[in-house]
């Protein structure tokens, strides 16, 4: 031990250090993965101390400095990444979003990492995979629909297993679901929806589907249709339902919206011009309530509204 | 049960022995203190073999800041019927400048103060501690965070050099 470092130890003594380990884990998880890591030099009492804070991680934010060629630059926070989650298999794992492991020659490293995080208290997911073509995109691993720890999930460019129906109790806690440029058959999305017990969020942004699209859900409070296509979209059996969010974009394409039983439904926002017509059935509490309706185009909105009460 | 039971006085006693007179509604802030009040119901003098008096003074300072808010809050809500959001918002947001300037002391006291609210578990005191020990940890370099808390590094510069190489994207960033 070489502590002939001057003298200044005597009279500044480190307070922070002699905290018990489980206050500066909670000091740790409140700070980036980034500045966490750094902690491991300041002193041998700090070197795992980060390791043992439930790990947050985005890939896009490991970077290493402009230095690096561009081209390395993806497979650098790659490998990084995977050293981080796969090299302390105990470490938990709070959110993970990952966005460089867009290409198939990457999904198997993806689904090692996504099925060890899956099964280490994962909470939140992002997975941003290459669009186009279709039979590119990355398909999710079975041992992530069981996980149980899962809240949020977003997906873009990826689709389901082709094991469908699926099993019995897929995302059973999952609270809000993001479907981003995913492929799903109306089969698929209903036995994932009629397992996702605890849903309450979805959102479809650039969904495109040649089939109509059939929602029912027990749990769903929130729906946005958002930029997506569908010849008909139904709203069937959603008895929570408060807000129905349809998106004006010009690209969205649905000649008709039929809202069947949605008793709560409080909030319909954004009806567009594109929207061939808009039905709707048992959803009492709707009248009076159009607060979020632009006004530029309520004028329209007579034209389509027809009531089947 | 009684209103009067909310009123009865509490000696808290710091480390160094001095006494601190308090109503049992700021004393129960702290839960270790209101677990002991539970058991024990006819309790009125209570040691703290691990808190200093200085530093206690703070926690109960803390604490009287916020049970007079919450009382506050409560007595606009009952006035008025409900309270009105505008109201609630600029009281929230007074008791966060509060809380900030609070914050206003040297990292031993920081320190100190985590220690005493883990103790004494006042879960708003210690999340607010966390919170600021933490924003002295983000975005800064090794260098400046051992400077700050007193950290002595007892790596050889080799372990340094090592430990860096295992995560090096955390450190190209910042230095």
């Amino acid at each position: 031990m070489s502590s002939s470092k001057r003298s200044k130890a005597t009279e500044a003594p480190d307070l922070l250090s002699a905290l018990p380990d489980e206050l500066l884990s909670s000091i740790l998880s409140l700070v980036p993965v980034n500045d966490a890591a750094r902690t491991s030099v300041l002193s041998s009492h700090w070197r795992h101390l980060w390791t043992e804070v439930p790990l947050r991680l985005d890939d896009a934010s490991i970077e290493p400095d402009e230095l690096t060629l561009l081209f390395n630059k993806f497979e650098w926070s790659r490998k990084a990444v995977s050293t981080i989650i796969l090299d302390s298999r105990q470490r938990p794992i709070e959110a993970l979003s990952l966005s460089r492991f867009n290409r198939p020659p990457l999904h198997p490293t993806m689904d090692r990492i996504v099925a060890s995080a899956a099964q280490r208290g994962l909470r939140e997911l992002t997975l941003i995979s290459e669009i186009q073509p279709c039979e590119n995109r990355y398909r999710l691993p079975l041992p992530l629909l069981r996980c149980k720890s899962l809240h949020y999930l977003s997906l873009c460019g990826c689709q389901f297993s082709r094991v469908m129906p699926m099993p019995p109790s897929v995302f059973p806690n999952l609270k809000e679901l993001r479907l981003t440029a995913v492929t799903l058959h109306n089969d698929s999305l209903q036995a994932l929806l009629s397992s996702c017990r605890s849903l309450q969020t979805l959102h479809f942004t650039t969904f495109q589907a040649r089939h109509l699209i059939s929602i029912s859900s027990p749990s769903l409070r929130k729906l946005v249709w958002n930029h997506s296509t569908a010849p008909e979209l139904i709203i069937k059996d959603v008895p929570n339902l408060e807000s129905l969010m349809l998106d004006e974009g010009t690209t969205s394409v649905c000649p008709v919206v039929k809202v069947l039983d949605a008793p709560k439904l409080q909030q319909l926002g954004f009806i567009s011009a594109y929207f061939g017509a808009l039905q709707l059935g048992r959803t009492s509490n709707l009248a009076g309530r159009f607060s979020t309706l632009r006004c530029g185009i309520f004028a329209e909105f007579h034209k389509f509204l027809q009531l089947l009460a | 049960m009684a209103r009067s039971s909310t009123e009865n006085m509490i000696t808290l006693m710091s480390s160094d022995g001095e006494e601190f007179m308090v109503t049992e509604k700021v004393a129960r802030e702290c839960t270790t203190i209101r677990n002991m009040l539970e058991d024990d119901c006819v309790i009125t003098n209570i040691p703290l073999p691990n808190v200093t008096s200085d530093i206690l003074s703070m926690v109960i300072e803390y604490c009287m800041e916020h049970v007079a808010a919450a009382e506050k809050a409560a007595a606009e809500t009952a006035e008025k019927g409900s309270s009105s959001a505008p109201a609630a918002a600029k009281a929230n947001k007074d008791l966060e400048e509060w809380d900030k300037a609070f914050m206003n002391v040297d990292v031993y006291t920081l320190c100190d103060l985590i220690l005493a609210a883990n103790y004494l578990n006042v879960s708003g005191l210690l999340d607010l501690t966390i919170q600021t020990a933490a924003n002295l940890i983000k975005g800064k370099s090794p260098e400046q965070i051992r400077k700050t808390f007193h950290i002595q590094n007892d790596l050889s510069l080799e372990e340094e050099e090592k430990i860096r190489s295992q995560t090096p994207w955390a450190f190209e960033k910042s230095e």
